[in-house]
């Protein structure tokens, strides 16, 4: 077995975007929490199914369900899974991996009018998916070279679709596909629709009007065509109802002035994922020639395959979508659960030393209460760093350069982590280089970064006897660079563990750490055009360079600045 | 308070990876007649558990980077030496709380939990005894 586990990934219903990975040997599916994998659906039974490990790999075993178990669209109650399967339990769809595998605007201008509403339009012609897709087939007899040079471009069709599923954005997807169609297919006005994956409703996600129409008009879509489309799973060809006696009975159409329209499903791997209807469309009382731009058969046939190419483009945007969804979910919760984790040992050393506060204060010794306060007080810097990094680490900023001098920098720090360099029992040395110019950079972004390797370095000194950290400035104009050097006689750091150690969250410090500093000091010297050096010995010590270009201060900004 | 004679005081050993907590346990402790005793290391935590015989162990490991481990010794100690052992902060999913031990989870009180310490060592520990916490999921009798 390798590393990875098998994993149900759920790519359809309530719980789209979830990854359910088999830990057990026998997976319990249904909608009760009790199942190792609950759904959320009202179509799955209490105890749906069961997923269990032999020696054929894993093997699907419906529970006696009320409506069945699917794979690959076949009825099963017992079936050895395969990777790639697709395994539908009432509405939720998943697939199987096993390890040894290698917009409101358009909803006000789209009307579906109901059947009272329709006026008299006809279905002249119909053709099945299955039919229509035969298109794309190499080898079929093409009938006309209208539709060889169509059938030729829809691959590029297709490769442009996926291009911009890329995107993630459906609706981009939508417009381009919309765009694509009317390349080949001269319609007048043209609309894509999509199944809202929680109503079933059908959704306008994309509408498109003929160069030079205007589009201010709101664009009314039969009721009765779009169950057809979608009951029937084929696409239809409407006309006006008078050259067609088979609608009678159905009642009308399409109404004001829609003499011809074209409506197919977009038909997925795993369903109809929505229908495109295109029209040509003239105001009431226009004459208009017979047969001019009026849809045929081979247009019918064309929007079928589009329509399929299409409803893959946006399953495989949907899928792309929903994985990376879930993956922004985890991430987000190992974010909040890391920074809550250390909000939580803050707040507890908070009530520590407020609790000694209340203690001094009840015998009026003073002795506690400025122990209490000092708690208090530490927590409060530790909580204000915390934030400080927190703003660093989550904006892209470009640093703002003014003009400073590294080595007011450097001692402005030494000065403020002396103190903690006391309580931990650590010598903490400031050598500034002599020579050091003042140079553009941004001083508080600089004092942070430095600020964040210097309490690394005491922290690491802190069992040591002889602790010492020094923190040493170099301004090399000869090679364009100033650096401050911060080298500690600390624990060291383990050669595996050198490569994680601007990593964020990545703490080797306990409870202390909150695995942010050293990745935003990073990220600061980084904005800088610069980097951090590091060389660490375990148990003897490690020396931390932040580098950056020394960037010169021309003299109109020392004039703005006053520094000189 | 203990009412420990003063020849045979009641003692607390602190295991803590937060010297915080173990500033704040000791003053308060120390002013009710309870002898502190700590160790930040396992071998020497062990060593003071088997040599002065805590009647309590406390232990913080949530952060320690072996925290299950350490706190399977400890609870095998405490097995050993009838000591009381009261953790601080969760418990790994796959961990058991053993049978000597209580769990007060993260971020508690202070006046809670030294009332909660005050009466294990004066009466061991029983079923029944309270936890400081009365939040859910705060700490629970075995």
């Amino acid at each position: 077995m390798g590393s990875r586990m098998a994993s149900l990934f759920v790519i359809q219903g309530r719980d789209q975007g979830k990854r359910f990975e088999f830990r057990d040997p026998v997976i319990a599916l249904g909608r009760d929490a009790q199942n190792t994998i609950q759904l959320h659906d009202g179509e799955v039974s209490r105890h749906h199914a069961e997923i269990r490990a032999d020696d054929a790999g894993y093997s699907l075993i419906d529970l006696n369900s009320s409506n069945g178990c699917f794979i690959n669209n076949q009825q099963v109650t017992q079936q050895v899974l395969r990777s790639g399967d697709r395994l539908q339990l009432g509405r939720t769809l998943m697939i199987f991996t096993d390890v040894d595998d290698a917009s409101a605007q358009l909803l006000e201008e789209v009307d579906i009018v109901s059947r009272r509403q329709e006026s008299p339009s006809r279905i002249l012609k119909t053709v099945s998916h299955d039919e229509g897709s035969r298109i794309l087939t190499p080898g079929e007899i093409v009938e006309s070279p209208w539709l060889a040079r169509a059938r030729s471009n829809l691959q590029v069709m297709y490769h442009t679709a996926l291009a911009v599923s890329h995107t993630l954005d459906i609706d981009q997807l939508s417009q381009r596909i919309l765009e694509l169609i009317f390349e080949w297919v001269e319609a007048d006005r043209g609309c894509l629709m999509l199944v809202d994956a929680e109503t079933d409703a059908l959704v306008p996600k994309a509408r498109r009007n003929r160069r030079g129409l205007l589009s201010d008009d709101k664009m009314e879509i039969s009721r009765t065509i779009l169950d057809y489309v979608l009951q029937q799973r084929e696409g239809v060809l409407t006309s006006d109802a008078r050259e067609d006696q088979r609608w009678d009975a159905a009642g009308s159409i399409v109404k004001l002035g829609v003499r011809e329209a074209i409506c197919v499903p977009m038909q997925g791997r795993y369903g109809i994922v929505g229908v495109i209807y295109v029209d040509t469309y003239t105001p009431p009382g226009r004459f208009i020639q017979r047969h001019a731009n009026k849809f045929n058969e081979e247009h019918l046939k064309l929007m079928i395959a589009i329509g399929h190419q299409a409803a893959l483009a946006v399953e495989d945007t949907s899928y792309y979508s929903a994985m990376v969804q879930a993956e922004r979910l985890a991430a987000m919760g190992q974010t909040i659960a890391t920074l809550s984790h250390h909000i939580k040992n803050i707040l507890q050393g908070i009530r520590g030393g407020s609790y000694l506060i209340e203690e001094g204060l009840k015998g009026n010794e003073t002795e506690i209460i400025r122990k209490g306060w000092r708690i208090v007080e530490k927590n409060q810097e530790k909580i204000s760093n915390l934030v400080m990094d927190m703003l660093t680490f989550s904006k892209e900023r470009a640093p703002e350069m003014v003009p400073a001098n590294m080595n007011e920098v450097a001692a402005d720090v030494v000065e403020l982590m002396q103190v903690r360099a006391a309580d931990a029992s650590v010598r903490l040395e400031f050598q500034p280089d002599p020579g050091m110019i003042e140079l553009a950079f941004d001083p508080d972004a600089m004092h942070r970064a430095l600020l964040n390797v210097v309490t690394n370095a005491i922290d690491a000194c802190e069992k040591r006897a002889d602790g010492t950290v020094v923190v040493q400035t170099e301004c090399d104009l000869g090679a364009g660079v100033v650096r401050i050097v911060v080298s500690d006689n600390g624990e060291g750091i383990l050669p595996e563990d050198l490569r994680k150690i601007f990593s964020v969250f990545e703490s080797r410090k306990g409870s202390r750490g909150t695995g942010l500093g050293l990745p935003v000091s990073q990220k600061i010297l980084r904005e800088h055009g610069g980097d951090i050096l590091l060389e660490s010995t375990p148990q003897v010590g490690s020396r931390f360079t932040l580098q950056l270009p020394a960037v010169r201060v021309a003299a109109s900004d020392r004039t703005m600045s006053g520094s000189d | 308070m203990s009412d420990s004679s003063p020849h045979h005081p009641s003692r607390v050993l602190l295991f803590d990876s937060s010297p915080e907590t173990s500033e704040v346990l000791r003053m308060v402790l120390e002013r009710r007649g309870i002898r502190i005793l700590e160790a930040s290391e396992l071998e020497d935590g062990l060593r003071i558990a088997r040599s002065q015989q805590p009647d309590l162990i406390v232990l913080d490991t949530e952060d320690a980077p072996r925290g299950a481990a350490i706190r399977a010794a400890f609870a095998e100690e405490s097995r050993q030496s009838h000591a009381a052992l009261l953790i601080l902060g969760r418990l790994d999913a796959c961990e058991n709380l053993p049978d000597e031990g209580r769990v007060i989870a993260k971020p508690y009180h202070y006046g809670p939990l030294i009332r909660t310490i005050e009466q294990i060592v004066e009466h061991g520990v029983q079923d029944g005894v309270a936890v400081c916490d009365s939040r859910p999921g705060s700490g629970k009798a075995v």
